[in-house]
């Protein structure tokens, strides 16, 4: 059943991320919105480690990618560094940062006071990114970030990006999905399933919890990167709240704990800020109501919402008898949002 | 030598001392009940011995080495398993999956291995859910491997949670109050249970108000009221003792 429901999902939506923009979304601007989809798909995916996986909350997340095409920019423009290598450098030095952060803060703090925590840290970074105008630029950021390259041809065109950003987002996908069955993924959802019979088991909280936080800011500092080099400027507000907000939105409109949740999430957030482009900053004023609308119908998230009903609508065909019980999905799902 | 051995292990809360000096030593292979009116300071003795809190005073020795101030995954490495009061499961995720996270120690796979579902990873895999079915026929669960924790009932909850214990491969196990919401059948099973694991050769030190459960299958008992140790002894010598029957139905009048 989960391998088979993940196939019947999986090929057909890589088939139409495949063909989306040679068929819709066919100018350069366009093609620029699928970049920013995969970007973001990254990135909520990063932040749905720590809110799904984990069952936390990290205010700071988008100081991680902030601080990741930060990285991955300065040593292409100051250095010289290939951008290959800041895709490497980026997520390595986000993730090293998370180790600290999280260390200070996973000992001790977790929900509500972690949140809390992680909020001070992102703030603190993003005024740093604004003030130390000698390494940051200041306000205005740094410029010219060059592409990537393959053989000599700089991968510049949003169609080459998008395809190079897709292969990417489709390894983060596969490795998260197998990390979830590995002995790591177990020992942290054991502990957001309970902490405390977890650690009777044997399964060091702190430890699991940092290195899971570490990884997710990992990710989303790759996320940056990626943006970096593609959108090729930084500056302070990617570390901000701003973006942050995305992320959440991203995430708990697509559904949270679903690996496609994400992914969902933020086509559909790229795609109706698209739309909503004409009223500017109000934007935000509709995206606060559609996740208000989506937080108190669809509490689980658009992905898991969608895919019980059609599991339901499959089952009634399949046996009458059963239509009526749920499954366990279906209840782990409701669990999830209460 | 003592398997497990505590020496002035004393716990204040505030002004209350909730353990009180306890001397406590349990041999390989026993099973000592650890009994006491509500709020004697059993089940935070066992917290203490676990490194769920840490002592205000006195030392916890097991295997011959000070633990004391250990944390729980550590002593649980070493082999000190506990259940808790309140059934404690991994409530949202089926029975496999419950035992599955619980051998955490027990789990042989590499991170490579998971991401490439190699020969090596299926194969250890493989062998891993075969001890977890295993474990589940022990306790009696496997025909409910596929249910959802909270889907059990209360009996099962508790089999459940001896089965995640288990799975972390406990040389002492310490159960907290398991026969609590168990009709007498159960109880039974459970009773039956736990005399298996000690042919196995797991101690145990176990809390219980059952004292049918406490009389039939303990091979020493320890009694503590205030947080402190009032009798020690067998099942037999510790229903005649006068300070044991005073700490459960207080004075006899006229005595």
């Amino acid at each position: 059943m989960r391998l088979s429901s993940g196939i019947w999902v999986g090929a057909p939506t890589l088939v139409v991320a495949l063909l989306l923009p040679l068929v819709l979304f066919t100018n350069p601007y366009n093609r620029g919105l699928l970049v920013l989809i995969v970007i973001y798909a990254v990135a909520g995916l990063s932040l749905d480690y720590i809110m799904g996986e984990m069952g936390q909350f990290s205010f700071g997340h988008a100081a991680f990618w902030g601080f990741g095409a930060y990285v991955s920019a300065k040593l292409a423009l100051d250095l010289g560094v290939s951008p290959w290598i800041g895709f490497v450098a980026a997520p390595v030095a986000a993730g090293l940062v998370g180790l600290l952060i999280g260390y200070i803060a996973l000992r001790r703090t977790r929900g509500l006071e972690l949140a809390i925590v992680t909020l001070g840290f992102g703030v603190l970074a993003w005024t740093v990114a604004l003030r130390w105008r000698p390494v940051t630029g200041g306000p205005s950021g740094l410029r010219q970030v060059p592409p990537p390259s393959i053989f000599g041809w700089e991968i510049r065109s949003e169609l080459a990006y998008y395809y190079f950003a897709l292969v990417l987002l489709l390894v983060v996908v596969f490795v998260l999905s197998r990390l979830r069955r590995s002995r790591f993924g177990r020992a942290v959802r054991s502990i957001h399933e309970n902490e405390d019979l977890a650690r009777s088991v044997g399964v060091s909280a702190t430890k699991y919890y940092v290195i899971a936080f570490a990884f997710a800011c990992s990710l989303v500092g790759f996320s940056g990167a990626l943006y970096a080099h593609h959108f090729r400027f930084v500056n302070p507000n990617l570390l901000g709240l701003q973006y942050m907000f995305i992320f959440l939105i991203v995430v708990l409109v697509g559904g949270t704990g679903s690996l496609w949740g994400p992914v969902l999430g933020a086509l559909i957030f790229v795609l109706v800020s698209e739309w909503l482009r004409v009223l500017q900053e109000y934007r935000f004023l509709i995206f606060g109501v559609v996740l208000l609308l989506v937080v108190l119908f669809m509490p689980t998230g658009v992905f898991p919402t969608m895919r019980r009903v059609i599991r339901r609508l499959v089952e009634r065909r399949g046996s009458d008898r059963d239509a009526n019980a749920p499954d366990a999905d279906d209840r782990a799902d409701r669990t999830r949002a209460g | 030598m003592a398997l497990l051995e505590t020496t002035g292990l004393t716990r204040l809360f505030g002004g209350l001392r909730a353990v009180d000096r306890l001397d406590l030593r349990v041999e390989e292979g026993e099973i000592m009940g650890l009994i006491g009116p509500n709020g004697s300071g059993k089940t935070t003795a066992l917290n203490l011995i676990t490194g769920f809190i840490k002592p205000t005073e006195g030392a916890v020795t097991y295997e011959g080495e000070d633990v004391t101030g250990s944390p729980p995954h550590d002593l649980a490495g070493r082999g000190l398993v506990r259940t808790f009061q309140i059934t404690t499961l991994f409530e949202n995720l089926t029975v496999r999956d419950n035992v599955l996270h619980g051998s955490h120690l027990d789990n042989p796979t590499s991170l490579i291995g998971a991401l490439t579902r190699s020969r090596r990873h299926r194969e250890q895999h493989a062998a891993l859910d075969a001890r977890v079915r295993e474990t589940l026929a022990f306790v009696g669960l496997e025909r409910r491997i596929d249910a959802v924790a909270r889907d059990l009932s209360a009996g099962e909850h508790r089999y459940l949670e001896i089965a995640i214990a288990l799975a972390a491969k406990p040389r002492m196990l310490l159960l907290d109050e398991p026969a609590t919401g168990l009709n007498p059948e159960e109880a039974v099973y459970l009773m039956n249970l736990i005399r298996t694991l000690r042919r196995r050769g797991v101690t145990v030190l176990l809390i219980e108000h059952n004292m049918r459960l406490i009389t039939n299958i303990c091979t020493r008992v320890t009694v503590l009221n205030f947080g402190a140790k009032i009798a020690e002894g067998t099942p037999e010598e510790i229903v005649e003792n006068e300070a044991v029957v005073t700490a459960y139905l207080g004075k006899r009048r006229g005595a």
